[in-house]
């Protein structure tokens, strides 16, 4: 007889495991085989992958509730009032998107003046902190922050562009800086997160990492 | 030398306001040249035939200052060359925002389901959208309005990405350009143009020096550039003045601050 531990540990670890090793490498090959059955086989299960990850949206705002109400059920100091005004604004925005739809006029003007307005305003307002910033924390203190902070000048210069209308051999330097320095450090960091990906993924099809399951219980 | 050093931030934050606010008010133009990649950029969406198809992701959240008027003179350009339009989104927020992309471009005005079709926002990342580059329709089966697409003229005509003549990607981090170039772009050998903001810029010019994308829009410059090109000034360079001198006023700073810093640090030396 197999305990209930047992086929807990079964359901909860084995199988996922199994599950996700066999589509994954399933996966892997429908890259270089080129067969019809294959890749519709491929093409069903990223649909199912689109089901879930709208699931993982409902999961998402379900577990935002919960969050949010603890903290007011629980009148936390200084947590409760943002987390309240969180939850009617999202229960007023959900009923408002059911009633009408997302294309009415009503349920445009609240994306426009909430989520619209607030985004720009924090951007806005990040950029007084990033002027401030800039300025105070680009100093000369050794060659490295010295390097940074001429090639960040170079770019603003590059960018707005001050340097093509004042000094246009300046840019000549700034676009070789484009072309040929960051494109070989931005390859490079690329390079090196594909071998970690592969890396990761031949740990996860060997069953070696199982960190992705969340914790070992 | 000390006080240019410690300027105090309410002075910093002042003189920011003035430089900004006084451009807004009395606006004057600024004579940007064109770069190769905005260059290339247009040259690809010049040489569209009518009806050729198009497939935009797009990532337009607010009526910023970069990605808004990148894609609403896209949008202007491409119904200037009658393109069927199919725009794709990696997010909620910007499926909404595309929506004023649309009516700003005036895109709005054309037969919708015939001229363009918003899918709106598609959850699944990577592996949604290698199942829509091999069934459009199964994989998207209602549009961002909840309009079955299977109905629509456009894909009576438009199956897989096989059938798209171009491919425009947009967005400021992951899914975005990347997604794009290694799930549609490389594996389908499509023709593709990137527009991105300034800050993930670095993000493209590997795939730009590629050819993997075939021209850029980068940043708010190369919206200004892409505006003066196409002939639709529009947001991206009336608002062009305020940046171009606080970034004076911020370089002036960070110079005049560090020759202070090493002035007093010499002086301490002593």
């Amino acid at each position: 007889m197999v305990g209930d531990d047992e086929m807990s540990i079964v359901l909860r670890r084995h199988i996922p495991v199994i599950i996700v090793t066999i589509i994954g490498i399933f996966l892997f090959f429908t890259y270089p085989i080129d067969n019809p059955v294959v890749i519709g086989t491929a093409g069903i299960l990223g649909n199912w992958a689109m089901i879930l990850a709208s699931f993982a949206l409902g999961i998402g705002a379900i577990n935002m509730i919960v969050i949010h109400g603890r903290r007011v059920s629980e009148m936390r100091k200084g947590l409760w009032e943002p987390s309240l005004a969180l939850l009617i604004t999202m229960a007023a925005v959900l009923l408002l998107g059911l009633a009408t739809s997302v294309k009415s006029d009503e349920y445009t003007l609240v994306y426009d003046t909430l989520v619209g307005a607030g985004r720009l305003t924090l951007v806005s307002l990040r950029g007084f902190f990033m002027f401030s910033a800039f300025y105070r924390a680009y100093r000369a203190r050794a060659l490295d922050g010295t390097v940074m902070l001429i090639v960040s000048i170079l770019l603003m210069m590059y960018n707005v562009p001050i340097a093509e209308l004042f000094f246009p051999q300046l840019n000549v330097f700034t676009q070789w800086l484009l072309d040929v320095l960051f494109v070989g450090g931005e390859r490079g960091l690329r390079i090196i997160g594909g071998i970690g990906m592969i890396i990761i993924t031949f740990r996860i099809l060997t069953t070696a990492d199982r960190s992705w399951m969340g914790r070992e219980e | 030398m000390s006080f240019l050093e410690r300027i105090p931030r309410r002075i910093i934050f002042l003189t920011l306001i003035i430089v900004v606010v006084v451009p807004i008010l009395s606006p004057f133009p600024l004579p940007v040249p064109i770069t190769k990649n905005t260059r290339n950029y247009y040259n690809i969406i010049e040489a569209l035939e009518p009806g050729s198809v198009v497939f935009y992701g797009t990532s337009v959240e607010t009526r910023d200052i970069e990605a808004y008027p990148q894609h609403v003179a896209t949008l202007k350009h491409l119904k200037e060359k009658k393109a069927i339009v199919i725009t794709y989104c990696f997010g909620a927020g910007t499926a909404l925002g595309q929506e004023w992309v649309y009516e700003d471009a005036g895109y709005d005005e054309l037969e919708y389901g015939t001229d363009y079709v918003h899918l709106g926002f598609v959850p699944g990342g990577d592996a949604t959208l290698t199942a829509f580059c091999n069934d459009m329709v199964a994989t998207k089966q209602v549009d961002h309005y909840g309009n079955p697409t299977a109905t629509m003229p456009i894909f009576q005509k438009v199956k897989t990405i096989h059938d798209v003549d171009l491919v425009i990607a947009s967005g400021g981090g992951t899914p975005g350009p990347d997604t794009y170039a290694r799930i549609v772009v490389i594996p389908y050998d499509k023709v593709s143009i990137v527009q991105v903001p300034g800050a993930m810029a670095a993000m493209v010019y590997d795939f730009i020096n590629l050819k993997v994308f075939r021209g850029g829009v980068i940043a708010q410059r190369g919206a200004v550039e892409y505006e003066a090109i196409t002939g639709h000034a529009g947001r991206a360079t009336t608002t062009f003045a305020p940046i171009f001198i606080s970034s004076i006023v911020l370089i002036l700073l960070m110079i005049f601050g560090n020759i202070a810093y090493v002035s007093n640090r010499m002086k301490e030396g002593q």
